[in-house]
């Protein structure tokens, strides 16, 4: 066997909690020198509870032969980002050490580096020195990433001119033309339209058929299946499995980590929720009543909420549950709730009570839907359940021709995409 | 191919920052630090109709304020053409006070950078002190002017000789002293908001205790060896007896000074280097 491209020895990585290891301000700093003594007696009498720290990363292990591609899959704050930035040696391990034999590119947001006032031109030089590549590489690579960037009538005006996307690609252009033994990639390279997430994979797709390696971190199995035969899953900070693709994400699936368009708890001790409240399971399901991952744009969606309910609830003061709908970039599309309308009576006893709320067609745009289940109680106003990305489903647009976008295929941003009524007629006088 | 006297291996431990290997690495990033360079001198002008004449500009206003406000309105001492006395000393100063400022600034204005892609976040500070050098050398370029009118002028009070070339290494020392404190702010910055507030105030204090304004003759003995601590002190004073060979500086006081300044330095290097590896986590 070869040497490792990259061998990590139980890496782990301590953020502090809250404040993420700073002071905002000095006064912060200098309370915290005067209560320090206090706190120090009080943590010493509770007994080291690990409260104040979290490990990101916790002793992880593994070893990527020259060549190989490997993803990296887990649910967020899984670790996945973090190790990516300590091999990136932007951020250091806080226990272990990690070997790395080559050059490492590392594309874990685009943008790197894009100053407002310079020019397009300018950016490119800068842009690539900062990513590593020798003035003499971007000289003559120049026309060829200009070209890639679809940016050429553009090159000599300041960036700050520049549409978001016409950055973004520029910026794109540059990363796909470094030429690194190993490269890490972080899927918020993946952001922006469909167009450029192809492009993405595809210039991944040759990287790693010139037999460089690659690091990729995703949320999308498919593009995980299609480019890495190797996954490694990480949940907590730790490896959890590693080994053939589709072996860790079959693991990865049924061990709930991650986001599907089920999902049942079958423990009761275990399940999401309290003494009150347990969740039991929720379900996306379609107007044919079939668990549903892929969602037709026109179609509506129904999502369904099974819950135990422990003890009776007082009276008019029942358990009610609200869902949030969250997008990829984690901004939340919208909030509903069954506050008001649902019938007070079902909680006078305990029992498995379903919720159902129906999501019409046309109103979601497309992309991954994210569905968090709160079940909250109306007397304390605090959660019994409290489960963020608890369904996951898809919505795609065929382009049929008869959603909003009709037959255009191109970008069309927007969290939200409802179908709204037009009315277009001949404002001209002489035709009235 | 990235650039190629970059090592091909490297080990990532979180315990092991130390100051020989990451100047050693500073230099295989010598070409980013080039451009980093560039960038703040082409960021600096752009949108900018006077441009790099503001480099002069600064320096030049203040001088004849200060001739006017300090020479004929309120008299204060001073050795030599006040043009020639007042405008070395503002060069330094000027220059001094802005790279502080600019790399005190640094770290935490590349943080865009700084939190997707790994290269020595010395190069921050060090491209802020390096490029302020460039101004300075415009700035410069005035007093060579005046000195040329006052030696022309066979002004009495100015003297060229070999001592002038002294200029360089007493430049040296003000570039140094600004590296120095700025290593200390910059990465205190990254940290703590405050530190802005303490930068106009520590570089206002530092002017009044500097002979920016007036001679240090006029400081008492007794406490010019306190004085003196100050690396600026040293320069500036020995800036203007450089170009007048009047009232020389204390070369004892300032060799103290220039080695208080190493242990700044120094000390600084470590503490740069101990905060750089976490310095993505709190930016």
């Amino acid at each position: 066997m070869s040497d490792p491209a990259i061998r990590v020895n139980g890496i782990g990585k301590r953020y502090r909690l809250g404040q993420l290891q700073g002071y905002d301000a000095l006064v912060d700093a200098v309370g915290e020198v005067l209560t320090a003594p206090v706190d120090w007696i009080r943590r010493r009498r509770e007994g080291s509870r690990n409260v104040e720290y979290l490990w990101a990363l916790k002793d992880v292990s593994f070893e990527v032969r020259p060549g190989e591609v490997v993803g990296i899959i887990g649910r967020n704050g899984a670790g996945k980002s973090t190790l990516l930035k300590i091999l990136a040696r932007i951020t250091d391990p806080t226990a272990g050490s990690a070997d790395v034999y080559g050059r490492v590119g590392a594309l874990l947001e685009v943008g790197t580096g894009f100053h407002p006032e310079l020019t397009g031109r300018e950016n490119v030089y800068l842009n690539g020195a900062v990513l590593g590549m020798p003035k003499s590489e971007i000289e003559r690579k120049f026309d060829d990433i200009v070209a890639f960037g679809g940016v050429e009538r553009f090159i000599d005006t300041p960036v700050k001119r520049y549409s978001s996307g016409m950055q973004v690609r520029l910026a794109f252009a540059v990363a796909a033309h470094l030429e690194p033994d190993i490269l890490l990639v972080d899927e918020v390279l993946a952001v922006g339209d469909v167009e450029f997430q192809k492009r993405c994979i595809g210039r991944m797709e040759e990287v790693s058929n010139e037999g460089r390696t690659v690091l990729f971190i995703s949320h999308s199995m498919p593009s995980v299946l299609r480019l890495c035969p190797r996954v490694i899953l990480l949940d907590g900070g730790t490896v959890i499995a590693d080994g053939a693709a589709r072996q860790t994400i079959r693991t990865y699936l049924e061990s709930g980590l991650g986001t599907s368009a089920a999902r049942e708890w079958t423990d009761e001790s275990s399940a999401p929720g309290d003494d009150v409240v347990r969740l039991m399971g929720v379900r996306v399901v379609n107007s044919s009543g079939n668990i549903s991952e892929e969602v037709d744009i026109r179609e509506p969606i129904s999502v369904e909420i099974d819950y135990k309910l422990q003890e009776a609830a007082d009276e008019g003061t029942g358990p009610f549950v609200t869902l949030s709908f969250w997008n990829d970039d984690g901004i939340m599309l919208f909030a509903t709730s069954n506050r008001s309308t649902h019938p007070r009576e079902l909680h006078m006893q305990p029992g498995l009570i379903r919720a159902k709320c129906q999501i019409p067609g046309n109103l979601l745009a497309e992309g991954q839907v994210l569905v968090k289940v709160l079940v909250l109680s109306q007397r304390t106003s605090g959660h019994h359940v409290d489960e963020a990305d608890a369904v996951a489903f898809h919505v795609v647009d065929r382009s049929r021709g008869d959603a909003v976008r009709g037959d255009y295929t191109g970008d069309w941003p927007g969290v939200m995409r409802p179908l709204l009524d037009w009315d277009t007629s001949s404002a001209d006088l002489s035709s009235r | 191919m990235l650039t190629s006297d970059r090592p091909a291996h490297i080990t990532i431990r979180g315990d092991r920052r130390r100051v020989v290997p990451g100047l050693v690495e500073l230099w295989t990033y010598r070409e980013l630090l080039y451009f980093f360079i560039w960038r703040d001198l082409k960021v600096r002008y752009k949108q900018s109709i006077i441009g790099v004449g503001w480099a002069v500009i600064q320096p030049f206003t203040l001088m004849v304020l200060f001739t006017y406000f300090f020479g004929h309105f309120a008299k204060l001492p001073a050795q030599g053409p006040r043009p020639v006395f007042y405008y070395s000393a503002l060069l330094l100063w000027t220059y001094f006070n802005n790279a502080v400022s600019q790399a005190a600034q640094s770290v935490v204005n590349g943080a865009p950078m700084l939190t997707k892609v790994y290269f020595p976040r010395l190069l921050f500070p060090l491209s802020a002190v390096l490029s302020n050098l460039v101004d300075f050398a415009i700035a410069f370029m005035l007093l060579a002017g005046l000195m040329a009118y006052y030696v022309v002028q066979h002004a009495p009070n100015v003297h060229l000789g070999p001592q002038t070339l002294l200029i360089i290494p007493l430049t040296l020392v003000v570039v140094i002293t600004a590296l120095a404190v700025s290593l200390w702010l910059s990465a205190w910055y990254a940290r703590y908001r405050d530190i802005r507030y303490l930068v106009t105030f520590l570089l206002q204090f530092w002017m009044f205790a500097s002979p920016v304004m007036y001679p240090s003759t006029i400081i008492p003995a007794k406490l010019r060896a306190i004085y003196f601590l100050n690396p600026l002190a040293g320069a500036i004073e020995g800036m203007r007896w450089s170009l007048t060979g009047l009232s020389r500086p204390p070369a004892t006081l300032m060799l103290i000074s220039m080695l208080a300044v190493l242990v700044v330095l120094v000390g600084g290097l470590r503490h740069f280097r101990k905060f750089e590896g976490t310095v993505a986590d709190v930016v």
